[in-house]
């Protein structure tokens, strides 16, 4: 039997309820006030399949609705209970630092793209290294555009552009501002003609359960 | 998927990807955020660099997320 990791929470009188992945009862695991929100296993699921991402996800959203939570990254097995609590307890400073920064918290992703078309195939390696040189001025431009909603966040993670995004942000804001950092995008995505812009959200922290980088 | 939706799209975006990227923000984040405990993931998928699979095939092979 191997125990299914959900999310790192605070102890609390409210118990997560109900079933995660393969419709296996939740259960917390407690060590000195914090909780792993957990399923077991005989064998845990190794597939991206789409019932155990709802379930996991599910899952996700009902520890949240309780209180400050880290989400865990999907898959993430361990072998019993007691390697569960020596997690928790090898990790506790930094688990409960983060759990307090992410309180009352949400995540909130943005995702700008060239409205422009991307250039097609290249005659020639010159053209190439021009079209090449045009993105990044394309991606710096977006990213520096988007710095108005740096102000409204509590961190600011930057993730790799990603397919045909120039810029991929993800947003630690106050669960009481979701709305007006949504209207402030799109106040920008008025703004900005030559870029698309889209917000989505509120997801669990889940850029935000590692310290934040330098 | 229940809580997380598309916010704001500009009008173009919208057409073409909104919820293409709802879901792929999801799976992006699945497996490539989150608290990690070191050498105990055990799923396949979770080296994939989402970021190279192509949004179409990901759409096809998960899009009963979005219609259940």
């Amino acid at each position: 039997m191997s125990v299914l990791l959900y999310a790192i929470a605070e102890q609390g009188p409210r118990r997560i309820g109900g079933t995660g992945v393969g419709e296996r009862p939740l259960r917390e695991i407690a060590q000195d006030g914090l909780v792993a929100v957990v399923s077991d296993h005989e064998r845990p699921p190794h597939t991206l399949a789409p019932a155990h991402v709802r379930a996991y996800e599910s899952a996700l959203e009902r520890a949240m609705a309780r209180g400050a939570m880290l989400p865990a990254r999907f898959g993430s097995v361990l072998a019993d209970d007691p390697a569960v609590n020596a997690m928790l307890a090898d990790r506790r400073g930094e688990l409960a630092a983060r759990l307090e920064a992410v309180r009352g918290a949400v995540e909130l992703s943005v995702r700008a793209f060239a409205r422009a078309p991307a250039a097609g195939p290249h005659a020639s390696g010159t053209e190439y290294i021009r079209a090449r040189l045009e993105e990044r001025r394309r991606a710096a431009a977006a990213a520096r555009a988007l710095r108005p909603l740096d102000a409204l966040a509590r961190e600011v993670c930057e993730h790799d552009a990603a397919g045909d995004s120039l810029v991929r942000r993800s947003y630690l804001v106050d669960a009481a501002r979701i709305e007006g950092f949504a209207a402030r995008v799109a106040q920008l995505g008025d703004e900005l003609p030559e870029l698309d812009l889209v917000c989505t959200g509120p997801w669990p922290p889940f850029s935000f359960a590692g310290a934040p980088r330098p | 998927v229940s809580g997380a939706r598309t916010l704001y799209a500009s009008e173009r975006a919208r057409v073409r990807t909104t919820r293409n990227v709802t879901l792929v923000d999801l799976l992006d984040r699945l497996l490539g955020g989150g608290v990690v405990v070191h050498g105990h993931v055990t799923l396949a998928a979770a080296d994939i660099d989402l970021v190279d699979v192509d949004i179409a095939l990901l759409v096809a092979a998960t899009d009963e997320l979005f219609t259940a």
